[in-house]
């Protein structure tokens, strides 16, 4: 969520001239590096935290509250 | 478009349409095809490599190589927003795919509809809720069809009518899926997904995008159009988050993607898949990004939007031979890249009608080869029809796009809150999609398909979310006030 907001610039002054990072204007490369953030914290939880359980063996199950 | 690249252009699409074909033909071979599971999620049995392009080709359609870089051309560099949004769903989807994936196993679900069925036990819901499926990815299919005239059209410079692009490549599609149905839908994505990163990693060769030319280019641009560089307004900046959140919930509850979810191997492939597939946003669009950027200085500021890339591909083929096939190639995964869509959203829709609407009114028992033929014969009717609305020239792609969308935000919090909110009640998932499409459909009725830049389907879908919150934890609280009110009383 953090990344996300980062990736928009809001909190940057509107109208302001951009200055030029590696040929784009600052905000713009700032936007970019927040979504590589994301895709390698993303691809990080994925890989870390998704438990792949044994095959039929879960008994993890979401039953609703009628 | 020159003469050349068209005629080139038609020679690789035609020789694409038959291999799309030979390759739906060859994976119907592979069984039977009769129950629903079979023909619907190629037997639960689709494999990482296979799942990963599958999922790719399906999620970038037609309008993210034609309409985004226009969208970047007409709005600047804030269109980088694209590579955000596109990376929402796949976050989106994590919240919710590893336990649905389970779930979808051990019960065996076919449609989106299973998984709420299962969840909710309302038959009232269920309805509901598919009702808004359907709606919305009929209008998702129409846009498909609609967009592959417009591609043949466009891309041939005006040697292929209309009509002939959406009939020709509509009939491709519905052979191919009737004869090898989820299969060969996996399989042709295969092929239209690597037909898309070839003709990406084509376009990223054409661009070049140096620092050194990307500075000359962003300083050209500000000097013509210094709004397009400078740091957006905040009205632009609540519209980006606006984009975020309602592309980010409705793209990953597309009915075709659940059901993606659903035909997975198992959970390690779909780890896999998804592992890969969170940086492929900064690959597709971001490059489709630098295109549409690239056009503000090549094309004129007055040009048109949804002519792009047809401009860009005619001034770059002229250039060299190697820059003439890889604009073929392009136009190749155009066309691709609709199929691609167009095709999953027409298995998921056929699915959705034989199961889950005439599998439980008029054929309610019947056996499943049976809702199988039936889902065929209706996959040639929804087809019919969609071909002749989209032959009448009263509607438009991008309104039905967006519409689409916040159609699919309001049946969001089914998955997303039903998977990971196990106190989520049936009453209050119920009352949040009404209320919910009740603020959408209100604000459009009043003229404000935005308030304050945020779009109508994400305040529908903030008062769905506070709905489904509210009425979960009130009844839960009046009814606990008493006893807490009995226990300080003694």
């Amino acid at each position: 969520m953090l990344l996300f907001a980062v990736s928009v610039p809001w909190y940057l002054p509107p109208g302001s001239p951009a200055r030029l990072w590696l040929g784009l204007p600052h905000w713009v490369v700032i936007s970019l590096l927040a979504y590589l953030a994301i895709a390698v914290f993303t691809a990080f939880v994925v890989t870390r935290y998704w438990r792949v359980p044994p095959a039929d063996g879960d008994a993890d199950d979401t039953e609703g509250t009628p | 478009m020159s003469a050349s690249l068209a005629l080139g252009a038609g020679a690789a699409v035609g020789f694409y349409l038959l291999v799309l074909i030979s390759v739906g033909y060859a994976t119907r071979r592979r069984g039977a095809q009769t129950g629903l599971g079979d023909f619907y999620l190629a037997g639960r049995n689709l494999g990482g490599f296979v799942l990963l392009l599958t999922l790719y080709a399906t999620q970038y359609s037609g309008n993210t190589l034609l309409g985004y870089p226009g969208e970047a051309f007409r709005i600047g560099y804030a269109w980088v927003m694209s590579v955000g949004f596109m990376m929402a769903i796949i976050v989106v989807y994590l919240i919710f795919a590893p336990r649905l994936q389970r779930l979808a196993r051990r019960h065996a679900f076919v449609t989106p509809g299973d998984w709420i069925t299962h969840r909710f036990r309302s038959p009232s819901l269920t309805l509901i809720a598919n009702v808004l499926l359907i709606l919305a990815i009929s209008n998702y299919l129409l846009a498909q069809l609609m967009a592959m005239g417009h591609v043949t059209e466009g891309l041939s410079g005006g040697a292929v009518p209309y009509w002939v692009g959406v009939v020709l490549l509509t009939l491709v599609v519905i052979v191919y899926e009737t004869v090898g149905g989820m299969r060969a839908v996996a399989w042709t994505d295969c092929v239209q997904g690597s037909m898309l990163l070839v003709g990406l990693a084509g376009l990223l060769l054409a661009v070049v995008p140096t620092p050194a030319h990307l500075a000359e280019l962003t300083l050209a641009v500000a000097a013509e159009a210094p709004e397009k560089v400078a740091v957006p307004s905040w009205d632009v900046s609540r519209n980006w988050l606006s984009t975020l959140l309602l592309i980010g919930f409705s793209g990953a509850v597309y009915p075709h993607a659940i059901q993606r979810i659903y035909a997975a191997r198992d959970a390690a492939t779909l780890k896999r898949a998804f592992s890969v597939m969170v940086f492929l946003p900064l690959v597709t669009t971001g490059v489709m990004f630098m295109v549409g950027i690239l056009a503000i200085r090549e094309l004129s500021a007055a040009g048109d939007a949804d002519q792009v890339m047809p401009a860009l591909l005619t001034a770059w083929s002229g250039r060299s031979v190697l820059l003439y096939v890889l604009c073929v190639t392009v136009i190749t995964a155009v066309v691709a890249a609709v199929m691609s869509t167009a095709d999953s959203v027409l298995l998921s829709l056929s699915s959705i009608l034989a199961k889950d609407v005439v599998g439980t009114t008029l054929l309610k028992g019947a056996p499943e080869e049976r809702l199988t033929r039936i889902g065929k014969l209706l996959s040639w009717v929804v087809v019919a029809v969609l071909v002749v609305i989209a032959l009448s020239p009263r509607v438009t792609l991008w309104g039905l796009t967006e519409i689409k969308m916040e159609i699919l935000a309001q049946v969001a919090p089914l998955f997303v809150l039903g998977v990971t909110w196990r106190r989520l009640s049936t009453s209050a998932a119920l009352g949040g999609m009404l209320a919910g499409c009740a603020t959408y459909a209100g604000l459009l009725l009043a003229g404000r398909p935005q308030v304050w830049n945020v779009h109508a389907g994400v305040v529908g879908l903030g008062v769905n979310v506070a709905a489904c919150v509210a009425l979960t934890l009130l009844p839960a609280w009046i009814a606990a006030a008493p006893a807490g009110a009995r226990a300080t009383g003694r």
